[in-house]
């Protein structure tokens, strides 16, 4: 089994390596991504909340690579100080959504029946309501803030773990190996996290990969509308908003936030292509 | 195929009435006081306890909930905890505006992304194909509050081609209609264009590859006939079931390109609503949005009962 597992790793690299300079690139932008956001306490030039305002809705220069806004704030430290709260948000959620979808749907593929029903029934009903629109109204319950935006967007992304572990539970549970560990008497639970779990896994990464995208541009989008998070703090979102006053004097204040969106979100979503193709090539045009 | 509607209809009540539910909780769910956060702290307890009584805050969860079902089932939303103003009559004026802009996006979205994707997996593997694969990514990618931004900047500011900002009814004037909506509805488009071209792409990919399709070409039928007769109607069916998912993704949209264009459609009340805590308005935009994406997934099951003859033909 170890045997295999080692002989299979690599081959999963080279395929996943193997589509290309698009999908190197994008793992060099999702790394530089974090280690910008880890670390961005040090590496911010400027304050990113210090207000100056003999230097308002500057462009480009050595002082600041990116201009700054119509406060007078380095646009390159808020967009650092963006970035913290875009990877803070997107993996909290992302995490929370995983761990709460995850077992939800394990519950229901497994048990089947009324529960699955039921389960199943509630999550037509969450994916009934536009995605943004649940999580506004989470948020706005909530009362926003980063605690609340992590809880808003997980549980928009919960139904998208529920719905991909049930259909594979589902044809999973009718296999030999379970049938065996029911027989000899194993725990449900056993069951459900040592056996069905891992046999999910690859899936889940892929999902769990692109999910992060997706929470970024939520929180982004929740940003902008101003019921995410709230100045004075930094996020691409409101930059945008607050760039958008100013956008026939300077248009690179709306600008650069959004780049940055793009870059990490489409770089999120070739790498869940990439790991989609090589660690479970049967799922190809089906995420 | 009777069976089939019937289970559509009473899957799609149950939903709504799941909704409901949910709309109707939001109220409940705030933490405090929702009257005393709405008319801040100055208001006196006497205030609060009228303004309870007036919006029947006052009787128990049951009862408000069904009487705020009663009244919308006969019209009535209700009113603004705010400003009094009729609910009905605020989504009478804004749904109309936020379906003028959806709706065409999602014919809009639909078709070129069908042909899209039609054409990439036809054409696979070639520069076309790659290029409309990166396209699409990127409408995937981009978030829809900054190309609206950047569409004002270049296309109003530089080139002149559209107006700024606004909104004007088609029934007041079609081609003003036409010049202020283009650009929204292209924005909002640009994800349900993603998502069916990628989709398209990968079920006829999947569907040349059958046997059928071997033998059809094997006999020396034309290719095109091929792809028409034999791959198409095949491959296309199960994206009719996308179509309903896009109605969700497309409201979205639109509540984002209302905000950036000052368009004052639903997605603007609903904004505004969460902004000044007029629960209501929130409940109702919800209800009515959800209802909105509700009757569209239904539509497009009852069509995709209608083509797919596994349905059609089976009278159960």
């Amino acid at each position: 089994m170890a045997n295999k597992a080692k002989r299979r790793r690599p081959e999963a690299l080279n395929v996943f390596f193997g589509r290309g300079i698009l999908v190197k690139l994008c793992v060099g932008i999702l790394a530089a991504f974090f280690v910008i956001s880890i670390f961005g306490s040090w590496l911010t030039p400027y304050e990113p909340t210090a207000i100056d305002t003999s230097n308002t809705l500057q462009g480009p220069s050595l002082a600041h690579p990116f201009g700054t806004d119509a406060l007078g704030r380095d646009v390159m430290s808020r967009l650092i100080s963006g970035a913290q709260v875009s990877l803070l948000t997107s993996v909290l959620s992302g995490t929370l959504a995983a761990i709460i979808g995850i077992t939800i749907g394990l519950i229901a593929g497994y048990f089947g029946g009324v529960i699955n029903t039921v389960i199943m029934r509630l999550v037509d009903m969450v994916l009934s309501i536009p995605a943004l629109v649940f999580a506004m109204v989470i948020a706005f319950i909530l009362g926003g803030g980063v605690p609340s935006i992590v809880v808003a967007i997980g549980f928009t992304l919960i139904p998208t773990y529920v719905r991909m572990v049930n259909g594979l539970v589902a044809g999973l549970r009718e296999n030999d190996y379970i049938v065996a560990a029911q027989i000899i008497g194993q725990k449900n639970r056993r069951i459900l996290f040592k056996h069905l779990f891992p046999n999910c896994f690859p899936s889940l990464i892929v999902l769990y990969t692109m999910n992060l995208g997706t929470a970024i541009m939520m929180e982004a989008t929740l940003s902008y509308l101003g019921i995410g998070i709230k100045a004075p703090q930094a996020t691409w979102g409101n930059m945008v908003s607050e760039g958008y006053d100013y956008l026939l004097l300077n248009p690179w204040l709306c600008f650069v936030p959004g780049v940055m969106v793009i870059l990490v979100v489409i770089a999120f979503n070739v790498v869940g292509d990439g790991l989609r193709d090589s660690l479970d090539p049967r799922l190809r045009g089906k995420l | 195929m009777f069976g089939y509607f019937l289970k559509r209809i009473l899957v799609s009540l149950l939903t709504l009435i799941l909704v409901s539910i949910f709309a109707f909780s939001i109220i409940h769910l705030l933490p405090g006081d929702p009257v005393k956060l709405a008319l801040g702290e100055a208001a006196t307890e006497e205030k609060i306890a009228q303004t309870k009584e007036e919006f029947g805050l006052d009787k128990p969860q049951a009862v408000q909930y069904i009487n705020w079902v009663r009244n919308i089932l006969k019209g009535d939303f209700g009113r603004s905890i705010l400003t009094r103003e009729r609910i009905t009559d605020l989504l009478k004026t804004r749904l109309p505006i936020t379906l003028s802009l959806s709706i065409p996006a999602l014919f809009i979205g639909v078709l070129t992304g069908v042909f899209a994707g039609v054409v990439s997996a036809v054409k696979r593997g070639t520069l076309l194909d790659n290029s409309l694969a990166f396209f699409a990514n990127f409408c995937l990618g981009v978030p829809q509050f900054w190309i609206a931004i950047m569409g004002v900047y270049v296309l109003s500011r530089e080139l002149h081609l559209i107006p700024l900002q606004g909104y004007v009814s088609p029934s007041e004037s079609f081609s003003g209609f036409v010049s202020h909506a283009i650009w929204p509805v292209i924005c909002i488009s640009l994800s349900a264009f993603a998502v069916l071209a990628r989709q398209t792409r990968s079920n006829v990919l999947e569907v040349i590859q059958q046997d059928y399709v071997r033998t059809a070409r094997a006999n020396g039928i034309a290719e095109r006939s091929v792809i028409t007769k034999h791959t198409l109607k095949n491959a296309l069916i199960p994206v009719v079931t996308l179509i309903g998912m896009q109605m969700r993704v497309l409201v979205g949209g639109s509540i984002i390109v209302e905000s950036v264009f000052n368009i004052s459609g639903l997605g603007n009340l609903l904004v505004r609503g969460i902004n000044s805590r007029d629960y209501f308005i929130v409940e109702a935009c919800v209800l009515v949005i959800s209802i909105v994406t509700v009757l569209a997934n239904f539509m497009v099951d009852i069509a995709y009962g209608f083509l797919d003859p596994r349905i059609r033909k089976s009278w159960r």
